[in-house]
């Protein structure tokens, strides 16, 4: 029998993702009925009726999703413009109420709360959309998933609740372990606890040890003194002197001994926690699977498609943590490929395949990472509708839409409120689905990019961090600092020849060609660091983008090899270029942890700086190229003024849509926006430019009038550098940050510079 | 307790009712809302606990409430790309990694130097957000009076703006200290950090 059992029922976990839900829908309707509607919480509340529509679909709960798509209707419509009123507020609250009791019924309960309830959902819905025949399209049927044991009566639930309630759900968090792994936990911190009381006894006994060492010291000293006038006394106080010493030696031997096997048990039980600790973190892949598989089998069956669903790497370990945040957006990928993805029987015989179709879903580790696939058989992603649909909503014009490559084009789809379908049905449409999986793929540390075949269908690949706890890193000093780089992502780390070139770059020779080399300090700090000719240490990061050249790094030293407790950055810090995390040393330092992805643009970046290659340095002409964003026309130019005064090359835009449009299709190193605008505001422009993987590392800085801690908070945590209020603005000091940000500005002026200079 | 339980106490509740029932004497009612409507007198200055310090050769004090630690100095860890601020890096602080800013730099006064008397101060604005900072000497933790500049109570003198202190500290060696605010100290941290 396994000891870790908390694979609670496909319906105890419908009832978490309920309460959790009722719980956020609540506090945002609240936040409704007091303030001003706003974008973000209309989205937030939409994707929360989804959210809980979509679970109770699983567990064939049709009257919730009656309930909750209506509910989810009626967010849509208020986001279009049909503000919600205060009676319809009520309304809402309502449903709320009566959708909690989903996570205090029992799984026996549900069809006869379902009954019950049905004239009370019946009015709510025709209260919510005037109709009273929203369709409740998932037929019911008896669940065919496993049901896994249900352990709860030896579970320990620790809960750990943060913030605001209207806050990001990934900020409560349930942790369940069993009863006999917290035992052993508990035995093993205790066995840690006495381990330490034995320490300091032995400190004791070693202190008296060295007591009398210098009593004995002093001793001789003494003997010394008086030996000239008794030699033999001083040869009798020796004697004395020399036995006592070789006691204390004999006995010093024996807690040396004592020590090194306290050591060796103190360090075997530290690992023995350790790994008792992290394995409570790790679930099977398979954990997530029942929910998935019943998804396929009642939307399958829903739209008349056959469709076979193929695992592979149920056993692959996952943080519990990342596990449950994967569940949503697999959910949302299953539901795409289902619903536009793949075809009717029918359309699958005449495209020649065959009338069931496959949806592969795999896991596995690579590289010290989770990768997942899920790959359908079906049309595929039709490009042109796509881009055709970007240029509909205005995101793109005609003319860039036809030079954006497919894989531009796609990237499409991760805008929130992006789909080509025109009709909106209960499975999918809505089109935020790929920004949910993006967003909640990117929280937990990983990346989601999008493989298409037309005619052969579409791969989502997924790679995640196994564990965000630990770490294998590699230590490695730079410019007297210790910095640990993961070694998941290090490719080699070799002693090469560096020689200087006549383009005055510095390269080191890597099979038949020569490949750049810089220090990898100069990439961390922007700042040049001359190499000399000669033999030196280089290290190599496995680079994702192939197609990119490789950079070799060189460092002055490697420390070594160890593993790490993995901390987040202080979100006080905003954004750090090409620092991932942080931790601690064995001396209680702390020591950063780089992002090997910030490191090789960075490098990149440096390279073509310095080398007199006009192709490399196309890169970066527009080098200290800015990109202000605000609606008022006064700002604006107040900080287009101060930029150009500084030599800075700088555009303007006057909302976040334009401004998204303009980071499309034109290279900048620094943008720099307003909060609160018309169309899409600052912290969404965050949002949208760091969940874009060409744009994430562009550096931000947000300006407002908002200069309350919370809201730079929320600024700094959307992923903006920095936050500058408009009220306190100085022109140096918000220089002296944009200088931080990007370098000066290496530029000649410009005859505009001149003139904003004037 | 019941008068069933307690039938001595009986005879006192009965009195108490009859105490609190009776009707209120004229104008009594009156009479506290006019007490009651009065301001209270202005506090001119009261005690508090401060921790004093120094800054290059600037005494400073802030209300120890917001302290939670002074330690040897810790070892700060530079980031890169910030090290052109007030802000020096990260340090470890009872298993936590803090951000740590030259209050030197941003109150203007001279860089704090690593002399013998050196240590960090850990502040915690609430939980869970710590800061520290360097300084050059910490002269403990004292009692004292609190002169409020703005009643014109304390001496006009101080070494800081109003914005950073308004008020000054008189220990009890009658030295009389800048008090930091700690709406701005908190709020330059803040900026600086981010």
């Amino acid at each position: 029998m396994p000891d870790d059992l908390d694979d609670l029922s496909i319906y105890d976990m419908f009832r978490m993702e309920a309460e959790e839900q009722v719980e956020h829908l609540q506090s945002r309707l609240l936040a409704l009925k007091d303030g001003e509607p706003n974008e973000m919480a209309l989205r937030n509340l939409m994707r929360g009726a989804h959210s809980l529509k979509g679970a109770a679909r699983v567990v064939g709960l049709n009257a919730a999703v009656r309930l909750t798509h209506a509910m989810e209707e009626r967010f849509v419509a208020a986001q279009g413009g049909h503000a919600i009123s205060q009676s319809e507020v009520d309304i809402l609250l309502r449903a709320v109420d009566l959708l909690r009791d989903l996570s205090t019924i029992s799984e026996n309960e549900a069809p006869a709360w379902a009954e019950a309830q049905d004239s009370a959902i019946t009015t709510l819905v025709t209260e919510l959309t005037g109709d009273p025949s929203i369709p409740d399209p998932a037929p019911s049927s008896p669940s065919t998933a496993p049901d896994p044991q249900n352990p709860t009566a030896d579970t320990v639930e620790s809960a750990v609740t943060s913030g605001d309630p209207t806050d990001k759900v990934t900020a409560d968090f349930n942790l369940r372990i069993t009863s006999q792994r917290f035992d052993r936990i508990i035995a093993m911190s205790s066995d840690n606890l006495v381990q330490s009381q034995s320490l300091v006894r032995l400190q004791e006994q070693m202190q008296q040890i060295q007591h009398r060492l210098e009593r004995l010291v002093r001793s001789v000293a003494d003997a010394r003194r008086k030996g000239a006038r008794d030699p033999e006394k001083q040869a009798a106080a020796l004697n004395t002197i020399m036995a006592q010493g070789e006691k204390d030696r004999a006995r010093l031997g024996v807690l040396l001994q004592e020590l090194n096997r306290m050591i060796y048990t103190h360090e075997l039980n530290s690992e023995r926690l350790h790994q008792e600790v992290l394995h409570a973190r790790l679930r099977p892949f398979g954990d997530v699977l029942p929910n998935l598989r019943r998804l396929v089998r009642d939307i399958s069956a829903e739209m008349g498609k056959k469709v076979r669903l193929e695992v592979t790497g149920e056993r692959t370990e996952v943080d519990r943590d990342i596990l449950e945040k994967l569940r949503s957006p697999l959910e949302h990928l299953l539901r795409n490929a289902l619903d536009h993805g793949l075809e009717t029987p029918a359309q699958r015989v005449i495209a020649g395949k065959p009338e069931e179709s496959t949806i592969r879903l795999r896991a596995w580790h690579a590289n010290g990472r989770l990768a997942i696939t899920l790959s359908d058989d079906g049309n595929g992603v039709n490009i042109a509708a796509v881009s055709q649909r970007a240029i509909d909503r205005s995101l793109v014009s005609q003319s860039v839409a036809a030079i954006l490559s497919d894989a531009e084009i796609l990237e499409f789809l991760f805008l929130p409120g992006f789909s080509t379908r025109t009709e909106v049905t209960e499975i999918s449409g809505r089109g935020f689905g790929l920004d949910v999986v993006q967003s909640t793929v990117h929280e937990s540390g990983g990346s989601v990019r999008i493989e298409n075949s037309p005619g052969l269908g579409t791969t989502f690949h997924i790679s995640l961090p196994v564990t965000r706890s630990l770490m294998r890193v590699m230590r490695v000093e730079l410019e007297n600092e210790i910095y640990a780089i993961p070694l998941a992502r290090l490719s080699r780390i070799a002693s090469l020849m560096v020689t200087r070139e006549a383009d005055g770059s510095s390269t080191v020779e890597v099979g038949d060609s020569r490949v750049p080399v810089i220090h990898m300090m100069s990439a961390l700090q922007n700042t040049g660091i001359p190499l000399q000719p000669g033999l030196a240490k280089v290290l190599f990061f496995l680079n994702e983008k192939a197609r990119e050249a490789p950079i070799a790094f060189q460092i002055d030293r490697v420390v070594d090899e160890t593993t790490v407790a993995v901390r987040q950055l202080d979100p006080r810090l905003g954004r750090m270029a090409a620092i991932a995390a942080v931790t601690l040393t064995e001396q209680n330092v702390p020591m950063l942890i780089v992002e090997p992805d910030d490191i090789l643009r960075l490098a990149q970046k440096r390279i073509a700086q310095s080398t007199s290659d006009p192709a490399a340095q196309s890169t970066t002409a527009d080098r200290g190229s800015i990109l202000v964003v605000d609606d008022s026309g006064t700002v604006r130019q107040m900080i287009r003024r101060t930029l150009l005064r500084a030599r800075y090359q700088v555009a303007t835009a006057e909302h976040g849509a334009e401004a998204w449009n303009l980071l499309q299709v034109q290279h900048f190193d620094l943008l720099v926006s307003d909060v609160d605008m018309p169309e899409m505001n600052g912290i969404e422009l965050v949002e949208h430019v760091r969940g874009n993987s060409r744009l994430s590392h562009l550096p931000i800085i947000l300006l407002s009038y908002k200069g309350r801690e919370e809201d730079r908070r929320r600024g700094l945590e959307a992923g903006a550098d920095a936050y500058v209020t408009k009220g306190e603005f100085q022109e140096q000091a918000f220089l002296q940050v944009v200088t931080d940000l990007v370098g000066p500005a290496e530029l000649p002026a410009t005859p505009e510079q001149a003139e904003g200079a004037a | 307790m019941t008068p069933d339980q307690a039938p001595n106490l009986d005879p006192h509740i009965a009195r108490r009712k009859r105490f609190f029932a009776r009707p209120m004497p004229p104008g009594y009612a009156a009479e506290w809302a006019r007490i009651l409507e009065q301001p209270l007198p202005e506090e001119l200055e009261h005690k508090e606990s401060m921790l004093e310090f120094r800054i290059a050769s600037l005494p400073l004090a802030i209300a120890s409430r917001w302290v939670k630690a002074v330690t040897s100095p810790l070892i700060v860890c530079p980031v890169p790309h910030r090290d052109n601020t007030a802000f020096l890096g990260l340090v470890a602080y009872a298993g936590e990694v803090i951000p740590c800013c030259s209050l030197a730099r941003i109150l203007g006064a001279a860089d704090s130097t690593k002399g013998a008397e050196a240590r960090t101060i850990v502040l915690e604005q609430r939980p869970g957000e710590r800061w520290a900072f360097p300084v050059d000497a910490v002269f403990g933790v004292s009692t004292g009076t609190i002169h409020n500049r703005s009643t014109g109570s304390g001496p006009d003198a101080g070494q800081l703006g109003k914005d950073w202190s308004d008020s000054l500290f008189e220990d009890e060696r009658n030295q009389k200290i800048d008090i930091l605010r700690p709406e701005t100290l908190f709020q330059r941290l803040q900026r600086a950090t981010a």
